[in-house]
């Protein structure tokens, strides 16, 4: 039986040049854009930390809402006074 | 993928390199050594004593919401009415951005010392205060000799009154 041969397929075979420039500037752009992106973060200076200073920004501002978290946390944990008493937090003392 | 590897190399190397300038500080700090900055090239708000040429200075960054600073106050006006007469002047900068809350801290303080708001931050961004509050202690040349970060109670006042004591001997 004879078989029709087929073609070597090359690999290196050069695509639409159009094509491959529109990949080459996407991927730089892309690449470009997640560098930019990855330096978009900035500390917040010593003279600016007003608002973090502010009696709203304290995590024990509430009372009654540091009992009830405390509450839950030692009924899920098993540890009356894990976090903030001292002790093991074995649930036994 | 070669090809795009290097196409995109340009990309990458600016990027790179425009991180490395985003993430430098390019403000110096103002360090031990420095002269200090001309104060009157900053607007401030109220009134800088006029007279600071050839004395030794404590310039003082504090703010209304630092506790630290407000545990200084009484501290550097004793300084200041002990010292003064030698030749010290203290001057407290405020980097407040709200006016009523800088007004009611020296209304509750009152300093015997001057103290000026640097409200749009330009000097503080200058000097690049480390903390709050940050102490310079500068020597009658207008050379910053010492840097004090924080407050931390008696030493620092002893540690202040040792570095003014020699300051205040040296001649202009």
């Amino acid at each position: 039986m004879k078989t029709t041969p087929t073609p070597p397929f090359d690999s290196r075979q050069p695509t639409r040049p159009g094509r491959s420039l529109c990949r080459l500037y996407f991927g730089g752009a892309l690449l470009a854009l997640m560098t930019f992106a990855g330096v978009g973060c900035s500390g917040v200076q010593p003279w600016e930390r007003a608002t973090l200073t502010s009696y709203a920004m304290r995590a024990d501002r509430d009372p009654l809402a540091v009992a009830m978290g405390e509450h839950i946390y030692f009924s899920r944990e098993s540890s009356t006074g894990g976090r903030g008493v001292g002790g093991s937090g074995c649930g036994c003392n | 993928m070669m090809r795009t590897f290097c196409g995109a190399l340009p990309w990458m190397v600016s990027g790179l390199l425009f991180a490395v300038v985003a993430g430098t500080d390019l403000d110096a700090a103002l360090k031990e050594g420095d002269t200090l900055p001309n104060l009157s090239d900053y607007s401030f708000e109220g009134t800088l004593p006029a007279d600071l040429a050839g004395k030794v200075i404590v310039l003082d960054f504090w703010a209304s919401w630092c506790a630290p600073c407000k545990a200084s106050f009484p501290a550097l006006g004793t300084l200041q009415r002990e010292l003064g007469p030698s030749g010290l002047t203290v001057l407290g900068v405020s980097v407040d951005e709200k006016k009523a809350a800088y007004e009611a801290f020296l209304k509750k303080q009152a300093p015997p010392f001057a103290t000026v708001r640097d409200a749009d931050h330009r000097f503080v961004k200058v000097v690049q205060a480390p903390k709050m509050p940050t102490t310079y202690l500068i020597d009658r040349k207008g050379v910053v000799r010492h840097v004090h970060e924080g407050f931390h109670g008696e030493s620092s006042v002893k540690l202040l009154r040792e570095q003014l004591a020699v300051l205040l001997n040296e001649k202009p």
